[in-house]
């Protein structure tokens, strides 16, 4: 595909978005307009964007290149994403948000949580958590986005990075989360054509083969699992590693568990609850999550095991051997694989992940920073949607700064912590308010505060990945991590931190042993 | 399985399309209820 209509084909999608978040923008006349929709978002759109916030674009590339890398293990991931993001996320943890949201008259998840409890200490050390650490995350999206337009446009990356980062702040800014929403349903269903033309091709025009046959032969290729990966517990791509080797304790428990359970708690996905009108709307929206998360997931992570058939084929080695960088065998394999307008167009798919996911972490964060801290101490200052419109512009603001910050391969790891940090931090506090009457404010300080230090101390001290990046392990202590014993700096910390803040909350809960502060 | 020997690469693929299926099934079943707990919550 030339230039010419590649440039057709992406100005068309400016366009659609641009249309979008100026329908956002004519429908939004107040603060509740602008962070929740008014309460009365379509379950269609809300389903679709809930989904397209969820999967972002490392989820697609870089998730899929995990799954050309070490198999079809990580399709716990996708079924987990549908268990616990949609299906247990939707029915036991939506229906009752949007009921005691409403009852409440709040609009964000730190105002759901400050209310309940009946504190500002919550509301706002929830907001804080969220500003602080989300544009780490929102960062990390947007250098993939950047990354992904200086690639094929060849445009040079700090003209990329400003028109990615002014598109975005363009509608989000005017539209607020109706903007947001309907721009992300758009994304969710090029997504979901993209993905499943994929699959449909992959098999039909690049394999020639069915489904039980091309799982055969993708087994038959155990013998040629690298040196490297066999190290590691690597078995093949149709088998799980070896227990308790390295690349299970990766797979298990910081890409299943960490991501799988991580999103249960993740702020931008909450409010979706809050956007419809009634529960019945959430009810509806439970399938069409289910199944955007079956195609768009599962289809790649299919598809990146796959890949080796034909890396074996047409190379004569497997994916990770022709490609050493594993966020790039996805990326390559769109190009070598499919038609070259396929192609173009699953880099729209990609850039509509990038783009969905961003929106909603600066229309967060924005709301985090304009109505839940400033409007904690302000009269009416969480009613005034000029005040949170600043925030969504501080917010980008500082993720742009970030972004120049980051080191390299930052993409996976940003994602994981910020999913980690949600779950250990906010996910007991939250559970608790939904299920929990008895939970005192003091409890769900106690858990937040615990699950934060712990999840950070982990992040510094005891999970290799990161403490030997930070670095700071080793400047006290001279070495890389504070227990150098394995399995435990292989473990993800959401395993040692989220019972830390279970307990917490349990604990001080049973200590105080009084009445609920309110409701 | 489908070519897939390990039980623990084929059951997610099994318990996703069980997830797929339920999901379709409650939709369906609670398409036009309303929640009578919406009621009271907004009372």
């Amino acid at each position: 595909m030339n230039t010419f209509t590649l440039g057709l084909i992406v100005l068309v999608y400016l366009l659609s978005l641009a249309y979008l978040g100026w329908l956002g923008y004519r429908k939004t006349n107040s603060a509740a307009d602008y962070l929740i929709g008014g309460g009365e978002m379509n379950p269609v759109v809300m389903a679709l964007s809930y989904g397209a916030t969820f999967i972002s674009a490392s989820a697609i590339v870089g998730f899929g290149g995990v799954a050309a890398a070490f198999g079809m293990g990580i399709q716990w991931l996708c079924m987990l994403n549908m268990l616990v993001g949609v299906v247990i996320a939707f029915i036991f943890f939506g229906l009752r948000t949007r009921r005691m949201g409403a009852a409440m008259g709040v609009s964000t998840f730190p105002q759901f949580l400050g209310k309940y409890f009946n504190s500002r200490g919550v509301r706002v050390f929830t907001a804080a958590v969220i500003f602080i650490a989300m544009p780490v995350y929102a960062a990390v999206v947007m250098k993939g986005g950047a990354v992904f337009i200086e690639e094929i446009f060849h445009v040079d990356y700090n003209i990329s990075l400003l028109i990615f980062t002014l598109v975005i702040a363009a509608y989000v800014i005017a539209g607020g989360i109706k903007g947001v929403m309907y721009t992300d349903a758009l994304q969710a269903c090029i997504m979901f054509i993209c993905t499943a033309f994929l699959l449909f091709y992959l098999y039909n025009y690049v394999l020639h083969m069915g489904f039980t046959e091309a799982n055969v032969a993708l087994g038959n290729l155990a013998p040629h699992v690298p040196d490297k990966f066999r190290a590691l517990g690597h078995q093949g791509w149709t088998m799980m590693p070896v227990g308790g080797s390295p690349q299970w304790y990766t797979l298990v428990t910081s890409l299943i568990l960490g991501v799988g359970i991580g999103c249960l708690a993740q702020p931008q996905l909450v409010v979706r609850f809050m956007t419809v009108k009634s529960g019945k709307e959430l009810k509806r929206g439970v399938f069409i999550g289910c199944l955007f998360i079956a195609v768009t997931v599962g289809t790649v992570y299919h598809a990146g095991a796959l890949s080796n058939l034909y890396f074996m084929r047409t190379h004569g080695a497997v994916a990770t051997e022709v490609i050493h960088d594993i966020d790039k065998i996805i990326p390559y394999f769109i190009d070598h694989a499919m038609p070259s307008w396929f192609s173009a167009l699953f880099m729209l798919c990609i850039l509509s992940a990038s783009m969905s996911t961003l929106s909603s972490q600066f229309h967060t964060m924005g709301s985090a920073l304009g109505s839940d801290i400033v409007g904690a101490y302000r009269q009416n200052g969480s009613k005034h949607s000029r005040i949170i419109r600043l925030g969504v512009l501080i917010s980008i603001i500082v993720s742009y700064i970030i972004c120049y910050m980051l080191p390299a391969d930052i993409i996976a790891r940003g994602t994981s912590m910020f999913m980690g940090l949600c779950a250990v931090a906010f996910l007991p506090t939250y559970f608790c308010a939904l299920y929990w009457k008895r939970t005192t404010k003091r409890a769900a300080m106690a858990s937040l505060l615990t699950g934060t230090v712990a999840m950070l101390f982990c992040l510094v001290f005891m999970h290799e990945k990161e403490s030997a990046a930070l670095g700071v392990c080793n400047a006290v202590f001279g070495r890389d991590v504070l227990i150098d014993c394995y399995p435990i700096q292989v473990i993800d910390p959401i395993l040692y931190a989220l019972p830390l803040s279970i307990a917490a909350i349990v604990i001080v809960t049973l200590l105080d042993n009084k009445k609920p502060s309110t409701n | 399985m489908f070519g897939i020997k390990d039980p623990l690469i084929w059951l997610p693929y099994a318990m996703g399309a069980a997830c797929l299926i339920f999901s379709a099934w409650y939709g369906l079943k609670y398409w036009n209820k309303d929640d009578h707990k919406d009621k009271e919550g907004r009372a």
